[in-house]
Formats: C-alpha cells, structure tokens, sequence
C-alpha cells in the first residue's frame, strides 16, 4: 500500500511540474499577447502627445504673431475705423434724432438755395417713429413742402437717393411719396421752371 | 536514505533484490546445520523476523523536485508581470485609476493626450478669435469702400445725371476699386483659413465635427468679451461673421480684380447683406428704396418718342406734351401723372394713346390706364386735352437696369412721332 502511495506522490509531482509547465506557458502567452498589444496603444498615445507637444509649440508662437498683427492693423486703422464709427452715429443713428435731421435739411436747403434757382421748405412735419415689421430698423415719417427750381428738385431727390453713405456723413432715407406740380407759364413768378411738391419721407435709425 | 538501506537489508522478502541474491546471502553455518541434522524439529533458531511497521513507510515522500520550485516561482513571477501589466496600462490608457494615479501626480497617457489636445484646441482658438477680429475690422473697411463705390455707381448709373457727374462718380469708382481689392484680399486671408486643426484622440473626430467643435469655441470666446470693453462691438462683429458659410463661399470663390463695374456694385451690396451689421441693415434699406429721379427720368424717355420736342419749350408753339404734376406712391408703386396734350390738328387723343401705348411697352411700368378723354381748344389757339396716366411701376426691372439710358439704345421698331410744325 506504502509502495502506491509513493508511485502516486511521484505521478502527482511529474503532473505538477506538467500543470505548472502548462500554467506558466499560458501565462506567457497571455501576459506577452497582452502587454505587446497595450503597449503599442501607449505607444500611440505617446506618439500623439509628442505630436502635439510639438503642435502646440508651433501654434503659441502663431498665436504671438496673430496677436501683434491684430493690434498693429487695429492701431494703424483706428483713425478710419473712428470715422466710420462716428458717421454711422449720424447716418444711422440709435435713436429717431430728429433735431439733427432737421438741422441737416436747413443746411441742405442753404446750400442750394439761391434767388435765380430756389429750394425753400415751406414745412417739415414729423409723425411717430415706426418699427420695421421686421425688426431690422426703426423709421421716423415725415412730410415736407418744398418750392424748388427743377434742377435743385433733381438735386433735392439725389441727396435723398443717395443718403445713407457713410462717407457722405448723410441720414439714410427713402422717399416713400412725392406729389409735384410743375410753375405755370404765366404763374405769378413767371417761372415754370419752379416746382412746388411735397414728399414723405422715412428716415432710418437703429432698432436697439 | 540510509534509513531505507537498513530497512531493506533487515526485510525478508525480496524487496529490491532477486530470489537468488536472497538465497545466496543464507550464511553457511546455518546451510551446514540444515545438511547434517535430521529433520529438525520445527523449531526455529532465530528469533521471528521483525514486523515492518508500515506506517514509517507511509511517512516517506519522493524527493523533492528542484524544477517544480522553478516553475512555480515563474507563474508567480508571470502573474506578478501580468497584473503590474494590466495596472500600468489600466492606469495610462484608462481613466479608472486616475483617483490612485492623480495624488501621486502621475498622469496618464489618456489624461495627457486629453491635456495636450486641449492646449491644442486653445491655442488654435486663440489664432481663429485674431483672424476674424482682423477680418471684421477689414471688413468694415470694405463696406465703407463699398458704401462709397455704391453712391458713385448709382449716380454713375442713373440716367438723369450728368455726363460731368457721371464722368466724376467712374473716376471715384476706379479709385476706390484698389482700396475694395486690399481691403477684400485682407479680408479672405483672414477669414477663408481652415478654422479645425486635426486632433488625435481616443475617437478619430470628422472634419465635420472638428469644425463644429472649433466653431463653438470660437463662438464661447467671442461671446466672453465684457460688455464694457471698448473692443465689444468688434468681437459681436465677428462672431456674426463665424459660422457664415454664405459669406465663406462668397470670399472663397470671388476674384475681385475680374469684376466689371455692375458685377462690382452687386457683390458689395452681396457682401453687406451678409456681413449682419449695420452696413448689412442700409444695405437692405438702400435696396428697398426707388430712385424716383430715375423714375422720372424715364417717364420723359418714354414720352420723348410721342412728342419728339418735350420738355424743349416748344409747347406752346409746336404743341406736344406737357406734365403739370407728379404723384409717386412707393408702398404701392402707383404712380398719377396729370399734365395736358396740345395739338393744332386735332389728334390729342391719338397722342395721348400713342403715349399709353409707349409706356405700356416700356419694362418699367405697366397696368398703364386713361379711361377717359376730353378735349377743348380752336384750331387757331390749338386743342388741348387733359391727361390723367395711372400707371404702376416695375420695380424689379428698375433694379436690374444698371446703364443709363443711351439715345443709341432706343428699338429699331419704335417711330418717334413728330410734332406738329408750327402753322401760325
């Protein structure tokens, strides 16, 4: 019986050495398969951040660059920039600003009227501001009465026409009417080159 | 060992050794008494043999096996590696031990790619916020170019000016054509550049998603500036300019330089109408409004090829037409015109029809009426017949007419009618 025992202690020694033979092996595999394969993603990761380290030392110094040239074309074009900040106060002003409109027809109207070809508003008749029914802008309606000389009434619908120019420092508006009767011949001026009308007018401001 | 040799040697039975080597090693002393004597008595001469106490052999083990140890101590050592393995990776490539990993102040590689790409992101942030507030402040110059450009065009290209204005407004425009050029290539440099950088990241990212990720933060940027600031306005500029695909496809896929002077006009106002400022809200109401003086412009044209001396002062002589009022309504487009026809021979109302006719043919007005029809006058002083035109004008083809009217332009198929020569 002492005889098994001992033949069985050698056979389970051999099996021992076989499983841990076996284990160690498997083990190996796995450990290897998974270590080689882990480590060519922290490789990657590696790599990437390298990469990015480098990226980003590249991008600092054109954010540098970017910047100063920001400010240098922010400075050198400050003065124009201030032109067409301070003309777009008047061209399109944040609120109706009435007073000034009518400031700028009364210099309108001294420049161009002369006694051989008039241009005399009679009247200047504001109503209440409006909103677009878009919203994109507010509008002042006003009606005048004018008596002009024809080329000043051409010259009078070429500055409305052409208004909202920043570089001309005028109020945008848009001639929404006009009724004109032409002088006659025998009128008591004898001018039939006058020409009375009335316009209504929109005057644009900002809806803020 | 020697403790089993002396066991063997005391056992009996062969265990280990053959028959005969059991045999022969009887001593001879003992074989002789056997020869010599009778038949001994059953007596034995030696004490009974000595039992084998089994239970010593149960405690015996084989020897142990040195390569055994060896292969243990390797699994360990595998399983030591496999688990030192799987911590490490766990830790770089994971977030799940960043709570172990962070107080130590070893980062992973996940959290270090994830910095890293951060930095990237903020930095090409940083470039995208510079190149659009350049572009909006490029931007702005070019409306105002633009703006100019536009009022010299209008007049350049409305029939009632003057050939010494008109002559004025082209010069302007070939001036502020170079200062459009600078301002317009200043303005793609800056804001036609791809706004993404590649990212390398756990989950390869789209350029689609990369561009939207860039956008946004840009956007958060933008939006970061205190309303204080004196810089305010510029960075809300800008931010309507991100995200502006119409305006990006607009700059991208325009050569500036090989536009015409009309092409020219309709780009910037194109441009204003996208830029989302001020300049883009004049722009929608300078389009909206009607150049009457135009308007008027062509009414005369028109009624130049009915009364070939209008508007000469030859009225009361020669006869022809003659306007006395104007009435524009430009919410409707309807427009009364009311004036007098004067004629020695009687035709008025052919002229007047004639002059219906003439400006239902023309594209700029149209649902051209005069129902009624009155005439007075002697043959001596003339015949006068009142006018009274309501017509509606063609908006749509005013706006698109960017030439001034040419005398050479005028349709082969059209007589101008003569006026009646004078008889008195």
């Amino acid at each position: 019986m002492a005889k098994v025992d001992y033949q069985l202690a050698i056979q389970k020694q051999k099996s021992g050495l076989q499983a841990y033979a076996a284990l160690c092996l498997v083990f190996l595999v796995i450990v290897g398969a998974y270590t080689y394969f882990k480590w060519v993603d922290y490789s990657v990761f590696r790599a990437a951040i390298a990469s990015n380290e480098s990226v980003i030392e590249k991008l600092e110094q054109d954010v540098v660059n970017e910047k100063s040239d920001y400010l240098e074309k922010k400075s050198s074009l400050e003065e124009l920039s201030g032109e067409i900040e301070g003309n777009l106060k008047t061209v399109f002003p944040a609120t109706d600003n009435y007073t000034e409109l009518t400031r700028a027809f009364d210099a309108f109207e001294q420049e161009l009227n002369r006694t051989n070809s008039p241009f005399v508003i009679s009247s200047i008749e504001y109503q209440d501001a409006q909103v677009d029914p878009d919203g994109n802008y507010k509008f002042l309606p006003l009606r005048m009465n004018i008596t002009s000389s024809r080329d000043n009434f051409a010259k009078f619908l070429r500055y409305v026409e052409t208004s909202g120019s920043i570089l001309d420092n005028v109020r945008v508006m848009d001639i929404q009417s006009i009724h004109m009767s032409f002088g006659k011949d025998s009128g008591d001026s004898g001018d039939k080159n006058n020409v009375n009308f009335s316009v209504k007018i929109h005057a644009y401001f900002q809806n803020i | 060992m020697q403790l089993l040799a002396k066991i063997k040697e005391k056992l009996p039975f062969a265990f280990g050794r053959t028959k005969e080597e059991v045999e022969v090693s009887q001593p001879a002393v003992v074989e002789s008494a056997i020869k010599t004597s009778e038949e001994p008595a059953k007596k034995t001469l030696l004490e009974a043999a000595p039992t084998v106490d089994k239970d010593l052999l149960e405690e015996i083990e084989p020897p142990k096996s040195v390569l055994l140890y060896v292969l243990k101590s390797v699994f360990v050592l595998l399983v030591a590696v496999g688990i030192g393995s799987f911590l490490f990776f766990t830790s770089q490539l994971n977030n799940y031990l960043d709570f172990a990993t962070n107080p130590l102040n070893v980062p992973s590689a996940l959290s270090d790619l994830k910095s890293t790409n951060e930095n990237v992101e903020e930095a090409q942030t940083d470039i995208n916020l510079y190149r659009y507030l350049k572009g909006a402040i490029y931007l702005d110059n070019f409306s105002y170019y633009g703006d100019d450009y536009l009022k010299n065009y209008s007049l350049y290209a409305n029939g009632s000016a003057t050939d010494e204005e008109r002559a004025a407004a082209k010069i302007e425009m070939d001036e502020l054509k170079l200062d459009l050029n600078d301002s317009f290539k200043a303005v793609q440099e800056n804001l036609t550049k791809e706004i993404s950088i590649p990212l390398v990241d756990t989950e390869v990212p789209t350029n689609d998603e990369l561009t939207v990720l860039f956008t946004g933060l840009l956007n958060d940027k933008l939006m970061s500036v205190d309303a204080t600031s004196p810089d305010y306005k510029l960075y809300k500029q800008a931010q309507k300019l991100v995200n502006n695909p119409e305006l990006n496809s607009l700059l991208k896929g325009t050569d500036l330089a090989s536009l015409g002077d009309a092409d020219l006009a309709a780009f910037v106002g194109e441009i204003n109408d996208l830029t989302l400022d001020e300049f883009s809200v004049i722009q929608k109401i300078k389009d909206k409004r009607v150049s009457w003086s135009d308007v008027i412009n062509r009414i005369e044209f028109e009624t130049s090829y009915v009364d070939q001396y209008f508007s000469e002062g030859y009225f009361d002589e020669v006869g022809g037409v003659q306007y006395t009022s104007y009435d524009f309504d430009a919410s409707t487009g309807k427009i009364t015109i009311t004036g007098v026809t004067k004629r020695y021979n009687t035709d008025n109302f052919t002229m007047i029809s004639n002059l219906i006719d003439q400006l239902k043919s023309s594209p700029f007005f149209n649902n051209v009426a005069m129902k009624s029809f009155t005439k007075s006058g002697s043959a001596d002083e003339g015949y006068t017949a009142t006018l009274k035109l309501d017509l509606e004008l063609q908006k749509d083809a005013l706006d698109s007419e960017d030439k001034p009217i040419q005398a050479e332009s005028i349709p082969s198929f059209l007589t101008p009618q003569k006026g009646v020569p004078i008889t008195k």
